[in-house]
C-alpha cells in the first residue's frame, strides 16, 4: 500500500488512527503491529514470510548476543545474524545484478531468478541490523518481547521508504510514549505537507522529467536537458522528503518522534554539507555502523579517504542494483574526498565565495541526479554531454508547452522557493498569533483537498472505444 | 457529564447518523428531500387495455388538472396487455384540493387507474415525490377514502371493466405531502433496529471523542483553532468511505467498474485481494467524480497542453486522440503481412468481379498540425510509400485524401475540434476523392455535386448511434464540462435536396444499413468503422443500392474478411470500399483468413 493511494488516505489511515487514538494505552502497540502487518501484506502477502523470518533471526540473534558473555561467540552470532539479514537483501535485490555482470565478464549463461523485491527490504534490513549492532555494543538491552521487536521492524509509517529509524532512537518510545494533542496536530500537519509535496509538486515535476528523459538524447536541446535534470532534482527531493514528512507525521500521531530525514539539502554549499542535510537517517546509519567502525577520520588521511570511498560505494549500492547508482555514489564520494583534501567545505568568505560554493554544490548534485535517473550509464553520459552542448540536437519533437506548461511553471517556482527555508517555521507559530495560525490551518486543508483531488484523478481511466 | 459536552456529542451523533445512512436506509434522505421538495403535482395514470386501439379521451376537467397522452404510453412494451394510456397531472397545495375529470373510453376492455407521484430521476435513480391522497371516487363509487401517502413506485391501483363509449368520472382529493414518521420506514426503507444501533454507537463514539478532545483542551489549554482543524481533517478522511457507488459501469469513463474481490478463492486466500480491493475502492468511493472534476478543470484552465492517457489538448481548443500516434516504420515481415491481407481482399474481389477500393482516412493531427504541440503526431505522410507499393504490387486502388483534406481545412473544419472523426465536410472530401478515383474504371459512378445539398451550419451533425461527434470523445474523456470544452463551434452540414432515397433496412445494433435510390445505377458495399458513418451518407445518391457493413477497428478479428463474405456475396455489389484510418493500417493483415 502506498501513502499516496486512496485506500491508504481514506480507508486505512482514518480507521487505524481512529482506533489507535481511542484505544487504551496497553493495546496500542498490538493495534499498531496488526495495522503494520496488514499494511505490509496488502500488496503481496507472500512476502510476509520473509518479514517474519527477519524478525525471528534478529530476535534470537540479539537475545543471544545480549546474554552471552563470551566475546568471541557474541561476535560470531552478530556476524551470522547480519549475514542472514544481508542474504535476504542480496537475494532479492542484487542477485540478478551479480549474475548479469558475471555473465558479461566471464561470458557465462547463468539464469536470472524470477523474483520481485519485497517492498521496503532495504529499509527494514538496515533497521534490523542497527538493532543487532546496538545490542552488541550494549547500548541497548535486547528486546525480550518479540511483538515489540516486530513492531520496531514492521512499523508501517517508515516501513516502505524510511526514514531508517535506529533502534537506540526509539527503544524507549516503543515501551512508553505519550500521545498528546500537540503531537497529533503537528503530525497531521506534517502528513498533509508530505502528501502535498508528493502529489502536487513531485508528481507534477516528475511528469516533466519523465517526458524529457524518455527522449533520445538527439531530440533534446541543451535547455531542455537542463530543464529535465533540474525538474528531476526537485522531483526527487519532494518525493522523498514528502514521504519522510508523511512517515514522521504518522509517527507523531502515534506518539513517536522520528529524527528528521531532510534539512533543506539544496541550500548546501558543499557535498559534505549536502550529506548532512540529505537522507540524514541513511548517512548517519552509514556513519555510525560503517564509517566509524572502519576508523572514521581518526586514522591516517589516506585511510580516511579509503573509508569515505567505501561508505559512498555502499551508499550508491544501497540505492539500487545498477551501475548508475554505484557511479552516483562514487561521484559524491569523489567530491567529498576532494573537499576533505582541500578543506573547501570549511572555507568562509564574502558573498561571492558563498555564491560560488552554492553553484558548485548544485552542479555536483544535479549532474549526479542525471546518473541516478538515467536507465543506463551510456544514456547518462550522453545526456550529460548534451547538457554542455556536446551533442547537437536535431529533429526536436515537441514544443515547450508539451514539457512544461503554466501549471508546471507555477509548481516549478513553488518548488524552488520551498526548497529554501522560507516557510520553515510555518507549523510552529505561537498560539497567540491566532489569525496566522487559522490561515495556515485553512491553507493546509486546501492543500489536503487538492492532494486528494490529484489522488482521485489518478483513478480516472477512460476508454475511448470499448463499450463495457 | 457536562451539558456542553452532551450537546456537542448529540450534534456529532446526528452528523454521524446522517453520514451512516447507507447502513440503515436504501434511500438517501437529504438528496430525496432536496430533489423532491419543489414538486407540487400529483399524477394519475389511466390505461385503457384490451386492444391496441383502445384509449381514453378527455371530456372535461377542472382547471387544476392537465391531460396528456405521451408516446411512451402508447402500446408500451413493458405492459403485458395492449392498449393506450394517458396521464393526468394535478396541481397540489398544502390544503386538500379537489379535481374532477371526465374521460371517454374508446374500445371494450378494462380501465386501469393508478394514483402516483411525479417521476423524478437524478442520474438514473428515482427519488420519491410523495403525495397525500384522501379520496378517489370513480363513477360515484368511492374506491379510496382516508389519507394515503403515495409515490411513483408505490402507487394506488384500481381497475374497472369498460365498454366503448363509456364516460368515466373521476373525483380526486390530494395535497402536498405532510411528513409522518412512518414515511421513514415505508418510503425510505429505514431499518429502525439498525438505526438504533447506529445511533447508540455513534453517540458512544462521539462522546468518547468529545471527551478526548476536551481532555486536551483542559489539560493543555490548546487553541480551538487546532481542535477545529483536526476535526475537519478527520471528518474529511471518513467521507469517501461512507458511500460506495453500486453502479456496474461508468458512462463517463466508458468502462465497467471494478467488482468487489473475493477474499478466498478455490486454492485458498486470494493473494491479489489487496490490489483488487484498491481497484474496487478507487472506482467507487464517494465524491470521486467531484474530486476528479476539480482536478481536471483546474489543470485544463491553467495549461495549454493537457493530457490524460487517451487524449491531449492542442492550441485554440483542439483536442487529439493519443491513439493517433503510430509508428509506420514497419519491418519487412510486417509489410509482407499487410500485403498478404490486401492481396486476399483483392483476390476475393477479382473472383467475384467486384471493384475493390481502400479509403484510408488520415489522422486529424496530420491535417491540423499547427494546433499540435507534439510533432510525433504528424507521420501520416510516411505511410504514402507503403500505400503506393500496395497499389503497385497488388493492383488495388487506394484513396488517401491527405492533401485534399489539408487544402479543405484551410477553408473550413474537416475534423471536429473535440473529436478525432472527420466532419461531414471532411467526409464529403473523402467521398469526392473516392468517386473521382472510381470514375476511372466504373462508368456508372456519379458524383453528387455540393449544389445538390442544402448546406447549413450547426453545432450538431448527423450522429452515429448514441455517439455525439460534435461533443466528441476527447471532450468527454477529459472529464470536462461542455462549456470548458468550448463547444460553440458550428460545423458544415449537408442535407440532400432530393429526399427520394429509401432506407430499405437498418440494424443499429450491428451497424448495418441498406439504401435504395432509383435515379442512379450500380451497387456499392461500404465496410468501415465510425469514419464510414459520415462517408456513407453521401453514397446513396451515387448508387442505386448501397449497403453499409460495420467493422469496429479495435479488438481482434474485426478486419477478418470472412465476417462479411456472406453478406457481400448475397448483395453482389459492383464496388466494394473499405474505410479505415491510418492507425489501423497494420490491421489489414487480418483480411487474410
Amino acid at each position: 500500500m502506498l501513502f499516496s493511494s486512496m485506500t491508504f488516505v481514506f480507508l486505512f489511515m482514518p480507521i487505524v488512527c481512529g482506533l489507535y487514538l481511542l484505544a487504551r494505552k496497553e493495546i496500542r502497540n498490538y493495534l499498531l503491529l496488526i495495522a503494520s502487518v496488514l499494511f505490509y501484506a496488502w500488496g503481496e502477502p507472500s512476502y510476509l514470510a520473509i518479514m517474519i523470518l527477519t524478525i525471528l533471526v534478529n530476535y534470537i540473534g540479539a537475545n543471544y548476543i545480549y546474554r552471552s558473555h563470551n566475546e568471541k561467540h557474541r561476535k560470531q552470532i552478530l556476524c551470522l545474524s547480519i549475514l542472514l539479514n544481508l542474504a535476504f537483501l542480496v537475494y532479492f535485490k542484487y542477485f540478478n545484478f551479480v549474475i548479469d555482470n558475471l555473465n558479461d565478464v566471464f561470458h557465462l549463461n547463468a539464469h536470472f531468478i524470477d523474483v520481485i523485491m519485497p517492498i521496503g527490504i532495504s529499509f527494514y534490513t538496515f533497521q534490523a541490523m542497527s538493532y543487532l549492532i546496538d545490542v552488541y555494543r550494549r547500548e541497548v538491552p535486547a528486546q525480550r518481547d518479540i511483538y515489540k521487536l516486530a513492531l520496531y521492524i514492521t512499523l508501517f509509517p517508515q516501513l516502505v521508504a524510511g526514514p531508517i529509524v535506529k533502534y537506540h532512537d526509539v527503544e524507549k518510545q516503543i515501551d512508553n510514549r505519550s500521545v498528546t494533542f500537540d503531537k497529533v496536530a503537528l503530525g497531521v500537519k506534517r502528513f498533509i505537507i508530505g502528501l502535498a509535496k508528493k502529489m502536487l509538486i513531485a508528481n507534477t515535476l516528475g511528469a516533466v522529467a519523465d517526458k524529457i528523459f524518455a527522449l533520445p538524447v538527439e531530440q533534446c536541446d541543451t535547455f531542455t536537458a537542463w530543464l529535465g535534470a533540474i525538474a528531476y532534482s526537485l522531483q526527487l527531493y519532494y518525493d522523498f522528503s514528502g514521504y519522510s514528512d508523511m512517515a514522521i507525521g504518522l509517527g507523531m500521531i502515534f506518539g513517536f518522534r522520528f529524527l528528521e530525514n531532510f534539512n533543506y539539502p539544496y541550500i548546501s554549499k558543499s557535498i559534505t554539507e549536502f550529506w548532512r542535510r540529505w537522507h540524514i537517517s541513511l548517512s548517519t546509519w552509514f556513519k555510525e555502523y560503517l564509517y566509524i567502525p572502519l576508523g572514521g577520520n581518526r586514522v591516517s588521511p589516506k585511510r580516511t579517504y579509503f573509508n569515505l570511498f567505501v561508505v559512498f560505494l555502499a551508499t550508491g549500492f544501497w540505492h539500487g542494483a545498477s551501475w548508475n547508482f554505484i557511479f552516483w555514489g562514487l561521484w559524491h564520494g569523489l567530491f567529498i574526498i576532494i573537499e576533505k583534501i582541500t578543506g573547501w567545505h570549511k572555507k568562509t568568505g564574502g558573498v561571492w565565495l558563498s555564491v560560488i560554493q552554492h553553484f558548485y554544490a548544485i552542479m555536483v548534485f544535479v549532474l549526479g541526479w542525471v546518473m541516478f535517473r538515467a536507465d543506463t550509464m551510456s544514456y547518462a553520459w550522453r545526456y550529460l554531454a548534451n547538457m554542455f552542448g556536446f551533442i547537437p540536437a536535431h529533429s526536436l519533437t515537441y514544443e515547450l508547452p508539451y514539457y512544461i506548461d503554466n501549471l508546471e511553471i507555477i509548481v516549478f517556482v513553488i518548488a524552488l522557493l520551498c526548497s529554501l527555508p522560507i516557510f520553515k517555521n510555518m507549523l510552529f507559530l505561537d498560539y497567540k498569533r491566532k489569525v496566522l495560525r487559522s490561515l495556515v490551518n485553512i491553507w493546509l486543508i486546501i492543500l489536503f483537498l487538492l492532494s486528494s483531488a490529484t489522488i482521485a484523478a489518478s483513478t480516472y481511466n477512460p476508454f475511448i472505444y470499448f463499450r463495457f | 457529564m457536562g451539558k456542553k459536552r452532551l450537546v456537542i456529542s448529540l450534534l456529532l451523533t446526528i452528523f454521524f447518523v446522517f453520514l451512516l445512512q447507507p447502513f440503515y436506509s436504501t434511500g438517501n434522505l437529504l438528496t430525496s428531500f432536496l430533489a423532491t421538495k419543489n414538486h407540487k403535482l400529483y399524477r394519475m395514470d389511466v390505461f385503457a387495455s384490451g386492444a391496441s386501439t383502445n384509449k381514453v379521451e378527455l371530456v372535461s376537467h377542472t382547471p387544476n388538472a392537465v391531460f396528456q397522452s405521451p408516446n411512451w404510453f402508447k402500446n408500451p412494451k413493458w405492459r403485458k396487455d395492449k392498449g393506450n394510456g394517458s396521464l393526468i397531472h394535478g396541481a397540489l397545495k398544502s390544503k386538500w384540493q379537489d379535481s374532477l375529470i371526465k374521460l371517454k373510453v374508446k374500445g371494450d376492455g378494462k380501465l386501469f387507474i393508478s394514483l402516483r407521484g411525479e417521476d423524478k430521476k437524478i442520474d438514473g435513480k428515482r427519488y420519491p415525490v410523495l403525495v397525500d391522497y384522501k379520496k378517489l371516487v370513480v363513477n360515484g363509487k368511492p374506491v379510496l377514502l382516508g389519507r394515503k401517502t403515495i409515490w411513483h413506485d408505490r402507487p394506488f391501483n384500481y381497475s374497472l371493466p369498460v365498454k366503448n363509449g363509456d364516460v368515466v368520472t373521476l373525483e380526486v382529493t390530494a395535497r402536498t405531502h405532510h411528513f409522518r414518521w412512518s414515511d421513514l420506514r415505508r418510503v425510505y426503507d429505514v431499518n429502525f433496529k439498525i438505526l438504533f444501533t447506529v445511533f447508540i454507537l455513534s453517540f458512544l463514539f462521539s462522546y468518547k471523542f468529545v471527551q478526548y478532545v476536551a481532555r486536551f483542551k483542559i489539560l493543555e489549554h490548546h487553541s480551538r483553532i487546532d481542535i477545529v482543524f483536526l476535526c475537519v481533517f478527520f471528518a474529511l478522511l471518513f467521507v469517501p468511505m461512507l458511500k460506495i457507488n453500486p453502479a456496474d459501469k461508468s458512462l463517463q469513463e466508458n468502462r465497467m467498474l471494478a467488482k468487489y474481490p473475493a477474499l478466498f478463492v478455490s486454492n485458498g486466500l486470494n493473494l491479489k485481494f489487496g490490489s483488487l480491493f484498491e481497484k474496487w475502492f478507487n472506482d467507487r468511493f464517494w465524491g470521486r467524480e467531484w474530486l476528479i472534476k476539480i482536478h481536471d478543470s483546474l489543470k485544463f484552465y491553467l495549461n495549454k497542453y493537457y493530457a490524460n492517457t487517451k487524449v491531449f489538448t492542442g492550441k485554440d481548443g483542439w483536442m487529439f486522440f493519443q491513439g493517433d500516434r503510430k509508428e509506420f516504420l514497419f519491418s519487412e515481415k510486417q509489410k509482407q503481412d499487410i500485403y498478404r491481407g490486401v492481396e486476399a481482399l483483392n483476390k476475393f474481389c477479382n473472383q467475384h468481379e467486384i471493384k475493390c477500393y481502400l479509403e484510408v482516412v488520415p489522422a486529424k493531427s496530420s491535417i491540423v498540425p499547427e494546433a499540435v504541440f507534439r510533432k510525433d503526431f504528424f507521420q501520416d505522410a510516411e505511410i504514402i510509400p507503403l500505400l503506393s507499393s500496395l497499389s503497385d504490387k497488388i493492383g488495388i486502388d487506394i484513396i488517401f485524401p491527405l492533401e485534399e483534406l489539408k487544402q479543405a481545412h484551410k477553408k473550413d473544419y474537416v475534423y471536429f475540434k473535440t473529436d478525432h472523426h472527420w466532419t461531414e465536410w471532411g467526409a464529403y472530401i473523402g467521398y469526392k476523392a473516392f468517386i473521382e478515383k472510381l470514375k476511372e474504371k466504373y462508368s456508372h459512378a456519379v458524383l453528387t455535386p455540393e449544389t445538390d445539398y442544402d448546406i447549413f451550419y450547426s453545432h450538431q451533425v448527423r450522429a452515429e448511434f448514441n455517439r455525439q461527434f460534435w461533443k466528441g470523445y476527447q471532450c468527454q474523456s477529459l472529464n470536462l464540462t461542455d462549456e470548458t470544452c468550448r463547444l460553440d463551434v458550428k460545423y458544415k452540414n449537408y442535407k440532400n435536396k432530393d429526399e427520394s432515397h429509401v432506407v430499405l433496412h437498418e440494424n443499429s445494433k450491428k451497424g448495418t444499413k441498406d439504401f435504395y435510390y432509383p435515379k442512379t445505377k450500380g451497387k456499392v458495399v461500404v465496410i468501415g468503422n465510425s469514419f464510414a458513418e459520415n462517408f456513407v451518407s453521401f453514397l446513396p445518391y451515387s448508387f442505386q443500392y448501397t449497403k453499409k457493413l460495420r467493422s469496429n477497428s479495435e479488438g481482434q478479428d474485426n478486419f477478418k474478411l470472412s465476417r462479411w463474405k456472406k453478406d457481400i456475396l448475397e448483395f453482389h455489389p459492383d464496388v466494394l470500399v473499405f474505410v479505415f484510418e491510418t492507425r489501423y493500417i497494420y490491421h489489414l493483415k487480418d483480411l487474410k483468413d
